[in-house]
């Protein structure tokens, strides 16, 4: 059987968007901005991983800053943008609401998340004590 | 899976019950069946006459001859068995499209597809397989469209593959599916898509999770021969990765 291509982004190309979304947020006054999921590991790796998606955690973001993210991750050379989505869950009495980024970086689907909650709707206080600044 | 009857039994039974004539009883039948070796147990030999009676191969009646149970008489009715197909039965067996019920129909099969067959709904339906072969082939010889259905199926669902490629070569749309599996695949193996991401990776590894099931037991080695007949062929090297991918979609419920 033949192989199935890679679709999923390679560090470099993911690292380029992380590098323009987070500090884009960061200037927009986005002070909770967390990143999570399977970046958030690379961090540790010396070999970061491949990856789908971009997974973000801030409970402060809004449509019209997801607007204005789009305008700036359209600038990098080998991002296409294709769509924007914004899904509310409810569990419960709790809400998630998601922002989703639908890019193409060198033809291959990828998404940029952001998330208001965690966990089927809990607040991101609960991951404070797990918290920590990283530089790499 | 459920466990498949034996074609081979199926029609020596059909010759008992011919040979037996009008002394065509349960218990006749099953002692001569002792005798030649081929059933040793009342409830199998009753579910295979079961089948032959639904399949209309053998006609039952009953006799009263005193006795607390009516007699059960056989007759060979038809060397040819009969069973539904159509869209409608794909619904039965889950395909997620909204489809009447009129859109069944009754073929004349062989023994091979009347033991694989299943009652639902007190009809007895095809098995699987052999319902996705009749449709690509109505699709091939009248531009039906229910390409979409096999499609839909083929890409979400395991099946018999050996089966699945037998039943297309003996119909002529042999390397016809051989064409659709390897399109689909192809289409799922790509990195670029049109469609939306999620609707694309949602069928992507669908898909793909089932090949590797086919490719680790080596079936799909059977994919990659040459396969009979190439009815429907134009129908399926013009598809359009839109058109798998949203068949495959809309079966697995992520897009409508």
């Amino acid at each position: 059987m033949k192989r199935p291509k890679e679709i999923r982004a390679a560090p470099k190309e993911w690292v380029s968007i992380l590098r323009v979304t987070y500090s884009f947020l960061w200037e927009q006054g986005i002070s909770d901005l967390l990143l999570y999921g399977s970046q958030a590991m690379s961090v540790y790796m010396k070999s970061p991983l491949r990856s789908k998606d971009l997974d973000l955690l801030s409970s402060q973001v809004s449509f019209r800053q997801m607007e204005a993210l789009v305008d700036k991750l359209s600038e990098i050379k080998e991002v296409q943008y294709r769509t924007t989505t914004v899904q509310t869950r409810r569990f419960e009495d709790r809400k998630m609401t998601t922002y989703a980024i639908e890019l193409r970086v060198n033809g291959k689907p990828f998404f940029v998340e952001i998330f208001d909650k965690i966990l089927d709707g809990r607040p991101l206080s609960i991951l404070q004590p797990y918290v920590e600044p990283t530089k790499r | 899976m459920p466990r498949i009857l034996d074609t081979r039994k199926a029609e020596e039974l059909t010759g008992i019950v011919e040979t037996l004539g009008d002394a065509a009883s349960f218990r006749n039948i099953m002692r001569e069946a002792a005798h030649r070796g081929v059933f040793k147990e009342n409830k199998t030999l009753r579910r295979y006459l079961d089948l032959l009676v639904k399949g209309k191969v053998l006609t039952m009646r009953t006799r009263d001859v005193g006795s607390v149970n009516l007699q059960q008489l056989y007759t060979v009715k038809s060397r040819k068995p009969e069973v539904c197909v159509g869209s409608a039965v794909l619904r039965r067996y889950g395909l997620n499209w909204e489809i009447p019920d009129t859109e069944m129909r009754l073929v004349v099969t062989d023994f091979d597809n009347l033991v694989r067959s299943k009652v639902l709904e007190k009809t007895l339906m095809a098995s699987l397989e052999d319902c996705l072969i009749q449709e690509l082939h109505r699709d091939a010889s009248r531009k039906s469209g229910t390409i979409s259905f096999v499609i839909a199926i083929i890409s979400t669902r395991v099946l018999d593959l050996p089966y699945l490629l037998r039943r297309a070569d003996e119909m002529r749309l042999g390397t016809t599916l051989r064409l659709l599996l390897n399109r689909i695949l192809d289409v799922v193996s790509s990195k670029e898509t049109e469609v939306a991401a999620s609707v694309f990776m949602a069928v992507r590894a669908h898909f793909l999770k089932i090949a590797r099931q086919y490719s680790q037991s080596g079936l799909w080695k059977l994919v990659e021969e040459r396969g009979v007949g190439r009815l429907g062929f134009q129908t399926v090297s013009s598809l359009s990765e839109h058109e798998i991918i949203m068949a495959a979609a809309k079966q697995l419920g992520v897009t409508g």
